[in-house]
């Protein structure tokens, strides 16, 4: 709390008026030079940009290449000592960690071109309506445990893995652990289930489900929000991708 | 406190008389600390200043240099002893293998320090960050370390080793080949994911064939590339932190943020994952440490619920900008002893020898408007405590030779010191309503201006005569969410090298729930009073998830009841997570060796087996002026900034207000309070506070 010194006791002391009540975000009152090293994007077309990433891959791998060419001459001609070994091998290192930057540098124009010409179409959605799974809590599994499986490693197997995670009432288990492998590579919002009905009696359905790729192992996830007052009952509803008419399997869960 | 310390300011020459009330013995809010006994520090949490804190720097570096000035000063050195730099950090990930993998990553120190001028070629502009995300993923890769062993170093070692094997040499090479198969996956990825980022955005009737088929292909080849050649790798990190980077800048022209008036409020209607999800990062990278260290850090999850990680996009990556491109000398500085000893003790001096009163022990209860709703008529306080012959209260100890704050109120300065003691008070209780006496305050004749610097949680409480009237304060109170928070620390007998925790003492986050957040605290232990010194102490911190109802007002038992069950928490956390990073902490049969805690030296029976955890130190911060804010998508709508003039003789201050910043920080409150000071006398100049206009 404040008391101005001097001022007329009879009168009451109001706060500054200010020139303006919010912060200036956007580029227009402040217009500094662009610091040094930055570039104004270049107008690239997608074909141009691919174009220079290849050059670049081949001409740092032409210069590793030449340099083991070089070393693997030397080495026959007994000229190579083993001395140079460390120096080589920090020469292929470098030029390996230039690539991955010039890459990385590579991708931005891409990216960057990409979007420029398809910005007409674009229509970015709007806040809330994509879903993204809670993050996956690290458990600290015994080392005997095998880890996740790689994806792909499972692709001749009938079946994929499918986690049940929930959202909303805790008193929920879930039945159900595995699907059947679509017939056709298929992505995750591909998937649906138009809801859970209860197996006996009425009970309003579980209509939220979203499927997403599971991000920590093998296969899919379903988030099932089920509400703080869904009655208890078992509950089940069959699972489709956009791929093929057949159902993918059933999802069961238990709501206590 | 900042507006206090701006309206005293010398150019001021004194025009304005400040008084500050305060609830319970303890200046700091969410910032308090006090000393316990053996004069140990005892937390809210765990403090860290980042390093581009720059106004709140600006600010205690003025107050030590004044404190100096007048032979007041050297409590702890210059500013740079007073806080520790740190470029060190740590993140937890689920290791492939089980357990938990450490990634480890140091941030190259900058030019500079925090609070230093800005120079005038500064730019806080998006294409400066931009052209430093690139420079970042160079840092990285040459400097991260997974489970010790760097990507560089490995080359760098063979002049020492000598010539390699042929094995050695073998392995380098297949290393090499292996980086290269990582670099053209990785771009082949990013591709991939603007492509499928796109196409989450065309519309369905303008390219619907387009949708189905690049959904169809590019999206399962991706999670193929994912999950076959990055995730097995231990580069992995790297391509996490790239897919963020791109999928931020990705954005950034997508939305045209760079050229839009309104910044990164653009955007800050979307959730932070939402919206790095569809610019094309995948979720792997958006489960990656990284993001949910941030997430830890910044305690993003709706009423404490870790199933509702919700931080909003704009102020999210503001944040994160500021983090990792605007600091200056270090990434991170630690106080050496607690936020209460090196910033509030220090600002309580400097604004005393300024001429500012402190009222303690005053708990504001109601600010009531004028009949017109124009300005703040009266302010009515619980006076919580009176002073021993009407003096001021006296509120600091000295320990080691310093001033700092206790823990507890000094009753002896109290009237009926003995008796509220024996009552058992609880001044900071927000639940404990018991009271001495009433006092009043009328405009005019005890105040002509106001600042209200409580917590966004208290201001129901303290405000209500403007809530109950106001709906923009009604949607501020509703829309500006706090989370209560847990925290515990302990003492340790030996240190963590010798418990297993190899590497120093940075900060790990992303660790397992519920102390997701911890930090070696060895370099206070100095500060503290022991006869027998601990090896080291540890901080742990993170959300506590509220109840599915809330407290009854005057419902007494509530905060004890959660501070049990964060002892419960805390004491599970030894005896579980744990053994991941301190594995010598635990006994041969598996069990946790709980003497490995330092006991106080009171010099009686030194509870053995779990009980011993009761001689450490634990708190749940369930208080509504002690929650923590975070910015949920959309709320920045609702914050109301210390500029309004709605009501002519009220302002607010605090990190929850819009002060251009809305991050619940040190940095955050501090801007707020220099906008609260100018609110009142004009100064400081707006573009004064550094970043105020940033995007």
């Amino acid at each position: 709390m404040t008391t101005p010194e001097q001022h007329d006791p009879a009168k009451r002391w109001v706060s500054h008026q200010p020139e303006r009540t919010g912060p200036l975000r956007g580029p227009g009152k402040k217009k500094p030079a662009p610091p040094e090293g930055v570039r104004e994007p270049e107008t690239l077309v997608v074909n141009e940009a691919i174009a220079e990433t290849v050059r670049t891959a081949y001409d740092v791998l032409n210069d590793t290449v030449k340099q083991g060419r070089k070393a693997a001459e030397q080495f026959r001609g007994g000229t190579y000592n083993v001395r140079d070994v460390p120096d080589d091998v920090r020469a292929m290192a470098g030029n390996l960690l230039g690539l991955a930057r010039q890459l990385s540098s590579a991708t931005f124009d891409i990216c960057e071109a990409l979007l420029r010409q398809a910005d007409t179409l674009m229509t970015p959605p709007p806040p809330g309506s994509t879903h993204v799974p809670p993050f996956q809590e690290p458990k600290a599994a015994p080392a005997t445990q095998p880890g996740p499986q790689p994806f792909a490693a499972s692709a001749a197997a009938p079946v994929i893995a499918l986690e049940v995670l929930f959202n909303g009432k805790e008193a929920v288990r879930a039945h159900t652990s595995t699907l059947a492998r679509p017939a056709a590579p298929t992505g995750a919002a591909q998937v649906s289930c138009d809801g859970l009905a209860r197996r006996s009696g009425s009970a309003a359905p579980i209509t939220d489900l979203v499927f997403d790729i599971n991000p920590h192992g093998p296969g899919l996830r379903v988030m099932v929000t089920v509400p703080q007052d869904q009655p208890a009952g078992v509950y089940s509803g069959a699972v489709y991708c956009a791929t093929q008419k057949s159902p993918l399997g059933e999802i069961v869960v238990e709501v206590d | 406190m900042a507006a206090a310390w701006e309206l005293t300011a010398p150019h001021h020459q004194g025009r304005y008389q400040v008084t500050v009330y305060q609830e319970g013995w303890r200046l700091g809010g969410k910032g308090a600390s006090g000393r316990g006994e053996n004069g140990r520090i005892e937390e809210h949490g765990l403090h860290i200043w980042l390093g581009f804190y720059d106004n709140a720097f600006r600010m205690m570096r003025a107050c030590h240099a004044e404190l100096d000035a007048k032979g007041l000063g050297h409590l702890y050195g210059d500013f740079r002893d007073a806080w520790t730099q740190e470029n060190d950090i740590a993140l937890c990930s689920a290791s492939e293998h089980g357990g938990f993998q450490r990634w480890q990553v140091h941030m190259p120190p900058r030019a500079g320090y925090p609070g230093d001028p800005l120079g005038p070629d500064a730019v806080f502009s998006l294409q400066y960050y931009m052209a430093g995300a690139f420079d970042l993923l160079r840092a990285l890769v040459l400097d991260t370390t997974v489970d010790g062993q760097g990507l560089v170093t490995r080359f760098d070692k063979a002049d020492a080793a000598g010539p390699a094997s042929a094995a050695e040499l073998a392995a380098r090479v297949a290393e090499l080949a292996r980086m290269g198969l990582f670099a053209s996956s990785a771009v082949l990825a990013e591709v991939l994911a603007v492509l499928s980022a796109l196409v989450r955005s065309v519309s369905p009737a303008t390219a619907g064939l387009l949708m189905t088929a690049v959904d169809a292909v590019a999206v399962p080849l991706r999670q193929w590339i994912e999950d076959k050649v990055l995730a097995p790798s231990p580069l992995r990190f790297l391509w996490e932190i790239a897919d963020l980077t791109l999928a931020t800048l990705t954005g950034f022209l997508r939305y045209g943020i760079m050229f839009d008036p309104r910044g990164l409020d653009a955007i800050d209607d979307y959730e932070c994952r939402e919206w790095m999800r569809i610019n094309g990062a995948s979720l792997r990278s958006l489960n990656s440490p990284f993001l949910r260290g941030l997430y830890d850090l910044s305690m993003g999850y709706e009423d404490g619920d870790l199933n509702k990680p919700r931080l909003s996009a704009g102020q999210g990556l503001r944040g994160t900008l500021r983090t990792f491109f605007g600091y200056r000398g270090a990434f991170m500085w630690r106080m050496r002893a607690g936020m209460g000893d090196v910033v509030f003790a220090p600002l309580y001096t400097a604004l005393k020898e300024r001429g500012v009163e402190f009222r303690f022990f005053h708990r504001l209860a109601d600010i009531e408007l004028d009949d017109a709703g124009t300005h703040a008529a009266r302010l009515k306080f619980d006076v919580q405590a009176a002073i021993k012959g009407g003096g001021e209260y006296q509120p600091l100890v000295d320990v080691q030779g310093r001033p700092c704050w206790p823990a507890a109120p000094d009753y002896a300065q109290l009237e009926r010191g003995a008796a509220l003691l024996a009552e058992g008070r609880k001044f900071e209780s927000h639940w404990d309503r018991r009271r001495e006496s009433e006092t009043v305050l009328e405009v005019q004749r005890d105040f002509d201006m106001v600042v209200l610097g409580v917590g966004i949680g208290a201001v129901p409480y303290c405000a209500n005569g403007i809530v109950s009237r106001d709906p923009r304060w009604q949607s501020m109170c509703r829309d500006v969410k706090t989370v209560a928070s847990q925290a515990f620390q302990v003492w340790l007998n030996e240190d963590l090298e010798a418990l297993g925790w190899p590497g120093p003492a940075y900060i790990t986050g992303a660790f397992a729930k519920p102390f997701d957040t911890w930090c070696d605290m060895a370099h206070v232990v100095p500060e503290e009073a022991w006869k027998r010194p601990p090896k080291t102490s540890v901080y742990f911190c993170a959300v506590l998830r509220d109840p599915p109802e809330p407290p009854a007002e005057g419902d007494m038992t509530y905060q004890g009841r959660r501070e049990a069950e964060v002892r419960a928490n805390a004491e599970e956390f030894l005896e579980g997570p744990v053994r991941a990073i301190w594995p010598r902490a635990y006994d041969a049969a598996g069990q946790f060796r709980w003497d490995v805690l330092k006991a106080d030296e009171s010099g009686g029976e030194e509870p053995e087996g779990r009980a011993r955890f009761g001689t450490q130190y634990w708190r749940a911060n369930v208080n509504p002026s002690d929650r923590y804010v975070i910015h949920t998508p959309g709320s920045w709508r609702s914050r109301i900034s210390p500029l309004d003039r709605t009501y002519d003789n009220l302002t607010i201050a605090g990190d929850w207000t819009d002060s251009g910043f809305h991050s619940g920080c040190v940095e955050g409150a501090v801007m707020s309070g220099l906008l609260a000071a100018h609110a009142i006398s004009g100064a400081p100049d707006l573009e004064d506070i550094i970043a105020y206009d940033h995007p």
